[in-house]
């Protein structure tokens, strides 16, 4: 159930963390491993998955030493996505949190 | 399966994309071999990142499933009741943005890579001074070290056999010098040290050129198609 909920949910913290700035992937997956825990690992086929569909984008960034790092940056197309997703899950959760806090009568 | 090291861990990796034709695995062990180099920059032992990366088949399984949903929407682009369509249009055909592996994929259009025109003019002057001049100097100057490294090993046997044989035979037919056989002995000794000294500086010579040269190769692929092709000798090669 966890796994699932945060499967869902993955997506929208990428997007929002997009939204305020560009990231590459460990930087990504350590700022969401602060909040939460994941498995680290499927946060590379995640962006496979937005980038495929256009939510986001990359672009390389050279560095002096060692090898270009892989920048991710958010779509025009992305932020609407995030805008969307977000207000889905402020109103899932509320509704959620009425029901636990036991105010579904009012 | 649970991988403990770097090498494992892509190793691994690589093959089971391989084996279950996951699309763009070049850029896939890219992302996850700069993963690894983060977390190391970071502090992070290699193990710590292999574990927290997580299974190997439960990353391809994602990606398997992604591939399927991608296939699944391709047929849908035309328009009607697509059952994502709506939330994000279907993406432009640039499945990969960073992936130019070919001058061709490289189009101006989208922010992938496009050649700028002053590094293509530079590296063609730079050029015209490396293989007029720089390369085959260097490469005259590491064939004469080697000649000159074989010779010295040569020498110095000869001299120390000579030296050695002259206590038993009587080479005074052959060796004109006046030199004590003992003290041959010692100078073929001398010699041969020498030699093989010119040996090691010659294989590193070698080493050097080869990485010179494949550097000259990933400059010219990096202007071209923003991506380096090779690996030099002696550094991380578990991925190619």
């Amino acid at each position: 159930m966890q796994s699932q909920l945060k499967r869902g949910t993955l997506e929208l913290c990428v997007l929002s963390l997009l939204c305020r700035g560009d990231r590459y992937g460990y930087e990504l997956v350590n700022l969401i491993s602060r909040c939460m825990h994941i498995t680290e690992g499927t946060i590379y086929p995640l962006m496979k998955r937005l980038k495929d569909a256009g939510t986001i984008d990359s672009y390389i960034v050279e560095s002096q030493e060692g090898p270009p790092r892989k920048y991710y940056r958010i779509t025009d197309d992305g932020r609407a996505v995030q805008k969307e997703q977000e207000e889905e899950w402020r109103s899932f959760s509320a509704a959620i949190d009425r029901i636990l806090d036991g105010e579904e009568q009012i | 399966m649970i991988c403990t090291t770097k090498t494992e861990f892509l190793s691994s990796l690589r093959v089971a994309l391989e084996n279950n034709n996951v699309a763009d695995s070049r850029d896939i062990l890219t992302d996850f071999r700069q993963h690894f180099e983060d977390g190391e920059v970071a502090g992070e032992t290699e193990e710590e990142v292999c574990r927290k990366l997580g299974d190997i088949d439960e990353i391809i399984k994602q990606y398997i499933s992604e591939d399927a949903e991608k296939k699944a929407n391709e047929p849908d682009t035309s328009g009607f009741g697509a059952s994502e369509a709506q939330a994000a249009p279907p993406p432009p055909p640039q499945y990969g943005n960073v992936q130019y592996a070919s001058p061709q994929y490289a189009a101006p259009k989208s922010d992938a890579f496009t050649p700028s025109a002053g590094k293509i003019t530079g590296t063609i002057i730079l050029d015209v001074f490396v293989f007029s001049w720089a390369l085959p100097a260097l490469a005259g100057i590491i064939v004469a070290l080697i000649g000159v490294a074989v010779s010295f090993v040569c020498t110095g046997l000869a001299v120390f056999v000579a030296g050695a044989l002259s206590f038993f035979v009587d080479l005074s037919g052959f060796i004109v010098t006046g030199f004590v056989p003992l003290s041959l002995v010692f100078f073929g000794i001398m010699l041969t040290a020498l030699g093989g000294m010119l040996v090691i500086a010659s294989v590193c010579s070698v080493r050097g050129f080869i990485n010179i040269c494949i550097s000259i190769v990933n400059m010219h692929a990096k202007v071209f198609t923003g991506r380096k092709p090779f690996h030099k000798i002696g550094r991380s090669k578990e991925v190619e």
